[in-house]
């Protein structure tokens, strides 16, 4: 394979990976509060968790990363600012899209994940005279964390995958998906396409062997 | 002149090679009906636009009879090879490297390209008036060689997937101005576009780059059909059919002729507003609801299979044996990575061909099943993960008591397992139901008029994109609204028995 079509593709796949971390992890800090907003007894907080959650999952993220890009980035206030130079470019809002997106998802599953603590452990938290805080620190987080990893594990796998869409926005310099679009546009031929589907079946694999050996470390041997 | 990618597949689709098909009299026409004016599914659900009554116009003077197959543009190669169709049509320009895997009919239409710029911006072609600007240009045209290799240091460039998408940047004021197919153009600048926007300067001239223009793609060696069809179009030209319907779109000459280009512009004049022009999305809305409903459908439908496979592929996963353990998880890992518009061209276009070999019988899937098939595939294997998670989670005391009460291993599973398994697996179900309702658009690929596409297609006709794009989210929100208490419900239901006060 020639040195001209490596290049572009290490930098591809460096993009999509860039957009992948950053966008899962921005999601997963960004889903704890809206998991405890979900489950918190203050109404307007569960009523806004709700409605955050039913925007970013219940459309699809392409009309989201169109609704940002070309929607909002048309507002004055955004045009006026000092940040305005880098909001100029579809980079910051393609990530901006994954990361919420990513979080109400994640959000999703630390709620389950949350909930499906025994109780016992939470009361026994209690009793032995931990805060909120600290029982949530402690007790409920790493445990509903060990919980949720599976399940973590598919949503991070999904939003791989998901940042195929990236190049819907014109990014200055595309993910993995648009190189290889480009690429086959220009010389018909089909190489760059299975090779990127080969990238992403690796990374896939990847992810899914990181996240067995996090299992296997977090495993609580008492359940 | 969208290039579009992925089209070829054929490395898949090679494994079925075309049969030979008798003589027939009914000739299957490809195309993508998303392409307004060229083609496109009108509101009232009937295929409209240029290239359609072209082809009409084409099939009657060969005396058969035409079928239309509305496909993704990406799927048309491909479609061809597998003889799902016999001719695409839709705007397919003339590459030398397209002409490896697939023959063409002589040029159909010549699109000139031109700039589209604000009014007053002062840019023409003129070099001098594009210093510097921002041009927003289709990813895999002839404009974007042209904008980075002519204008090179000159202008900067911006690439975008459609040119749809050109145009919401430019109202956006996030170019300058955008380098396109004229005929594209002017059925925006019509619809949408005036009076803020207008052509800016002449058609550019550089036969070195805009040397080709499109024609009707036939199978490789299929060259009944395509002298035919050459000779079909060299008569509707000869009579005068070719302009007339061409001059209800355009003002100016689609056909490639020895003429300069727009010699004939003054004959004719500008054409009345095609139906779509006015068109809204409360025009669509018939369409826009039959496409809800195909999507509820193939989402249910992939629902139950998709859990079956998940729950099987978990207790795989979870079995004590190896050669049973081991192969799916490879095989859900390997299903998890494949991107999934690949599983589902190979379900439709690979797999009935396999299989038709394997068996020796004449296997066929419609995209329906096809689309169910890969898309359950896809949700099997995820919701196995999730199901593997949730039968760890429930406390392994519960099934040694369930033994130790004499339960056969069946019973413990259906009786003990799987109903508390329920309770850890439902919000992940929840979740991939979600995004289930929304992959269904992936299957538009092999030509079904989910919500998305249908969405895609009005806009394309109205070139109202946000329009459609909005309405599109608030029927995919109704069907969250929908799924979301009734997956509460579940969840109640099966966390029942155990305590509330989490």
């Amino acid at each position: 394979m020639s040195p001209d079509i490596i290049g572009p593709f290490v930098q591809g796949t460096w993009i999509s990976v860039q957009i992948l971390v950053i966008s899962s992890v921005g999601g997963i800090l960004l889903a704890l509060p809206i998991a405890l907003a979900r489950l918190s007894p203050s109404w307007p907080l569960r009523l806004l968790a709700t409605i955050w959650s039913a925007f970013f999952r219940g459309t699809p993220l392409l009309v989201q990363l169109f609704l940002f890009y070309y929607g909002l980035r048309q507002f004055e206030l955004v045009h006026d600012s000092a940040l305005w130079p880098l909001l100029k470019e579809a980079y910051p809002w393609a990530l901006m899209a994954f990361t919420l997106n990513m979080s109400a998802y994640v959000a999703e599953i630390m709620r389950t994940g949350i909930a499906g603590v025994p109780r016992g452990e939470r009361e026994a938290a209690e009793s032995l005279g931990f805060s909120v805080v600290q029982t949530y620190r402690f007790i409920i987080l790493p445990r509903a964390f060990r919980i949720m990893l599976p399940a973590l594990s598919n949503e991070v796998i999904l939003q791989l995958k998901a940042t195929a869409l990236a190049s819907a926005v014109p990014l200055v310099l595309p993910d993995l998906t648009g190189i290889a679009h480009r690429m086959y546009a220009k010389s018909a031929a089909t190489e760059p396409l299975f090779l990127a589907g080969a990238v992403y079946i690796g990374l896939t694999f990847l992810i899914a062997r990181l996240f067995a050996l996090a299992e296997r470390k977090l495993r609580i041997p008492a359940t | 002149m969208r290039p579009r990618s992925v089209a070829i597949l054929v490395l898949f689709l090679t494994i079925a090679a075309p049969v030979a098909r008798a003589e027939e009299k009914m000739v299957r026409i490809g195309t993508e009906a998303a392409d307004a004016p060229f083609d496109y599914v009108d509101s009232d659900g009937t295929l409209k636009g240029m290239e359609i009554e072209l082809a009409t116009a084409l099939c009657a003077r060969m005396k058969v009879e035409c079928v239309w197959v509305n496909l993704d543009f990406d799927s048309l190669i491909p479609a061809l090879q597998a003889d799902k169709i016999d001719a695409a049509m839709a705007q397919i320009s003339v590459t030398p490297d397209r002409r490896k895997v697939i023959d063409y009919t002589d040029i159909v239409t010549i699109d000139p390209a031109r700039i589209v710029a604000p009014v007053g911006s002062g840019i023409t072609e003129d070099l001098e008036t594009l210093e510097g600007k921002v041009i927003g240009v289709q990813s895999g045209t002839t404009h974007e060689r042209y904008v980075t290799e002519k204008l090179r240091g000159i202008v900067t460039p911006k690439i975008y997937q459609s040119q749809e998408e050109v145009y919401l940047d430019l109202e956006a004021g996030g170019i300058d101005a955008t380098l396109g197919d004229q005929a594209l153009s002017y059925d925006w600048l019509q619809k949408y576009g005036r009076p803020r926007f207008d052509f800016a300067g002449k058609p550019l001239d550089d036969p070195e780059i805009f040397g080709d223009g499109t024609a009707i793609a036939v199978r490789k060696g299929n060259d009944a059909l395509r002298t035919a069809l050459d000779k079909a179009l060299a008569e509707i030209v000869a009579d005068g059919t070719y302009d007339k319907i061409t001059h209800a779109y355009f003002p100016f000459s689609m056909r490639p002729s020895t003429e300069p280009s727009g010699a004939g512009d003054a004959e004719w004049p500008i054409p009345e507003a095609p139906s779509a022009q006015s068109g809204s999305v409360a025009q669509y809305s018939v369409e826009l609801l039959k496409g809800l409903a195909l999507t509820l459908e193939l989402a249910l439908a992939t629902l139950g299979i998709g859990v079956v496979l998940g729950i099987m592929g978990a207790a795989a996963k979870l079995s004590p044996r190896p050669w049973l353990r081991l192969p799916v998880t490879l095989v859900t890992n390997l299903i998890r990575g494949v991107p999934d518009f690949l599983l589902i061209l190979i379900a439709y276009f690979a797999l009935p061909q396999i299989l038709t070999r394997l068996t020796g019988t004449e296997v066929s899937l419609d995209p329906f099943a096809a689309g169910v098939l890969a898309l359950s595939v896809v949700f099997g294997a995820y919701a196995s993960e999730a199901f593997r998670g949730a039968f760890l989670a429930v406390p392994r005391g519960h099934m040694e008591a369930a033994r130790a009460f004499g339960m056969r291993p069946g019973q413990v599973f259906f009786r003990i397992h799987l109903p508390q398994a329920w309770r850890f697996v439902l919000p992940s179900l929840g979740n991939q139901w979600q995004s289930l309702v929304k992959d269904t658009a992936l299957v538009s690929l092999i030509g079904l008029q989910e919500l998305m596409r249908t969405a895609q297609i009005g806009a394309s006709a109205t070139k109202h994109s946000f329009a459609f794009y909005f309405a599109a989210s608030l029927l995919f929100l109704a069907l969250w609204a929908v799924s979301t208490p009734i997956l509460a419900a579940l969840e109640t239901r099966a966390s029942r028995g155990v305590g509330r006060r989490a």
